[in-house]
């Protein structure tokens, strides 16, 4: 194994971890000062357009001897893919604090085109196909583009985590999957889906005191090497949330 | 509350499935034989006494389930006998021994690959590229037991640089991707004449340069008999070979004598003491698993001491070429094949 690799995979220094909790005491601090509006509510995505960036055009098998030639930016639709969840949002003047616990479905997940190559410049065609589920984690900041707006337009940037509890692969000569092989190990080693994984993510939309709807694009970059590969997906996001408190500095949650 | 409870079903969730690594597989396990060395006894004008040096592999689909075979009964090994200019050639079995290797602690290996475009397109006899997967299969489970280096010929095809390429141009211990790539890329750059007999001396040249005096060999993937334009002839080969202690493994991937040419190739490996095997690329998958231990010479091996006889004299023939099947069950379809030539000291 490279030991590069292994390193920086390994567990964090206590230093790392010390700050990361003086850091969430922190947070904790600012909301209790800062917080004007604490809201809870719901949401549900729909996962729609991947767009995959490999660094290399040749992907060689890990659970059999095969290699096999890939495009580099590769484009999947997946159309039954959900995601519902519970939200906490605080507002602090423009700017909001997104958190949101969800479970998500992935059931036409991750498609990838193969190419196995066939002696005389021929080839076949295979697709993978990963499907996975979980939890998510997601925190994110929001910003108020323009307030005086009934339906407020805003743009946010966050982070989130993925923790999924199973996570399967299918192979197929079919785009459609009708027939193939499934509970297969082929791409699930680039993308890392049956593990715990951060996406980064960008989002704007509209909302009010009541409603959200959103386009979010999450993306994975350079999570473990620099030849990692690029890996995002578009969500379109409908959230419903109460109007908690009002819209004034409270000391109630966090006493 | 409600956050206390959020943060329990996160904690709940914040395990990973991640699997075991499942072994590699190859899409066949057929059961190979690999022929370690042909000695001759006595060579009369009818009657040739000889032993037969052959290790049995075991088929299986992962490294792991690959072994050799052991406790074969005698009765398994059964000799072709066939009609020669008119007078028929039999076979005799004398004594078979199972004999214990120990063989070298490591090799430095050239492997050639041929590259030339067959007669009947390569594409009918290797669809889904399995001789891809055997490569790799072998190189994967390199592991540090030895060193190879991966080169290609043809004459006039597709490949870098005619008669012979050789990729890298340095031993590798152990898989890396860019050997891995240039095997891959070789199943589009077929093409051309086969140079088999120039390319060996270059590779063979080029061992001797190169590779460290220590367990050195060239192993030649060949579909294709030589197209007769070659500079070098098998005894220019065997010369250079034995005076650097190289030896020459053919391996057939074919049946078919007028394709593959076999009797020059073996008389190479008779004469620098390579191994060699015959059959289709899935046939041998199994192989390629203990590729490494056949490098290493450390193969247990059957030891069958036969005699040939010869029904009228033939005062012309200086080596006879013939095979012997391993019957593993009834069933004519499992046997395995071994491909001789017994040549007149």
């Amino acid at each position: 194994m490279d030991l590069s690799t292994k390193k920086m995979t390994g567990n964090k220094p206590l230093f790392i971890k010390v700050s990361l909790i003086f850091a969430f005491i922190q947070l904790l601090f600012m909301v209790n000062n800062y917080a004007q509006r604490l809201s809870f509510g719901v949401t549900y995505q729909m996962t729609g357009l991947h767009y995959t960036h490999f660094t290399k055009d040749v992907y060689f098998s890990p659970s059999s001897f095969k290699g096999y030639y890939l495009d580099k930016n590769q484009f999947s639709f997946t159309g039954a893919c959900m995601n519902v969840g519970f939200v906490a949002l605080m507002d602090i003047s423009r700017f909001s604090l997104w958190m949101e616990w969800s479970i998500f479905s992935d059931n036409e997940g991750q498609v990838t085109k193969l190419k196995y190559p066939w002696a005389d410049d021929t080839f076949h065609i295979y697709y993978s196909r990963i499907n996975n589920g979980g939890s998510r984690m997601l925190a994110e900041i929001q910003y108020v583009l323009s307030p005086s707006r009934s339906m407020k337009p805003f743009a946010g940037f966050g982070f989130a985590n993925l923790s999924p509890i199973q996570a399967t692969e299918d192979i197929s000569t079919k785009r459609n999957f009708s027939k193939g092989w499934f509970d297969e190990y082929e791409m699930r080693p680039v993308f890392n889906f049956d593990k715990n994984y951060n996406l980064f993510l960008l989002e704007t939309g509209i909302k009010n005191s009541y409603l959200a709807f959103s386009v979010r694009y999450f993306f994975k970059w350079n999570r473990l090497t620099p030849n990692d590969n690029f890996y995002s997906f578009f969500t379109l996001s409908l959230s419903a949330i109460t109007n908690f408190s009002g819209l004034k500095r409270q000391m109630l949650y966090f006493e | 509350m409600f956050l206390t409870a959020l943060l329990l079903m996160t904690s709940s969730l914040m395990f990973s499935c991640r699997e075991e690594h499942p072994e590699p597989e190859l899409p066949f396990h057929d059961n190979v034989c690999v022929l370690m060395g042909v000695r001759i006894l006595d060579y009369q004008l009818r009657k040739i006494d000889f032993v037969l040096d052959v290790a049995v592999i075991k088929g299986g689909k992962t490294a792991d389930s690959t072994t050799l075979f052991e406790g074969l009964p005698d009765t398994a090994f059964v000799f072709n006998n066939y009609f020669f200019n008119g007078t028929e050639v039999r076979h005799q079995v004398n004594k078979i021994e199972y004999i214990d290797t120990f063989g070298f602690p490591t090799f430095y290996n050239c492997m050639l690959i041929d590259q030339s475009d067959a007669p009947n397109s390569y594409k009918k006899r290797d669809p889904y590229n399995y001789r891809f997967e055997n490569l790799n299969a072998f190189l994967k489970n390199i592991d540090y037991q030895g060193n190879v280096v991966l080169s290609a010929f043809a004459r006039n095809g597709e490949i870098e640089e005619s008669p012979l390429t050789i990729y890298e141009k340095k031993f590798t211990p152990v898989w890396n991707e860019t050997i891995a790539r240039n095997l891959l890329d070789l199943t589009h750059k077929t093409g051309g004449t086969s140079s088999r007999l120039d390319a060996l001396y270059y590779a063979v040249k080029y061992m001797a340069e190169h590779a460290p005096d220590s367990n050195r060999s060239v192993t030649v993937f060949t579909i294709n008999k030589d197209d007769g334009k070659s500079l070098y002839t098998t005894f220019d080969i065997i010369n250079l070979a034995q005076n650097h202690k190289i030896k020459i493994n053919p391996v057939f991937f074919s049946y078919t004598d007028s394709l593959v040419g076999f009797s020059s190739m073996l008389s190479l490996a008779n004469a620098t003491g390579g191994f060699s095997m015959t059959g289709g690329t899935w046939e041998l998958s199994s192989a390629f698993f203990l590729m490494n231990q056949l490098l290493k010479n450390n193969v247990s091996f059957y030891r069958i001491y036969t005699t040939l006889t010869i029904g009228a004299p033939n005062w012309f023939n200086n080596a006879y070429r013939s095979y012997m099947r391993v019957r593993f069950d009834s069933d004519p379809a499992n046997d395995a094949y071994v491909n001789f030539l017994l040549e007149k000291p």
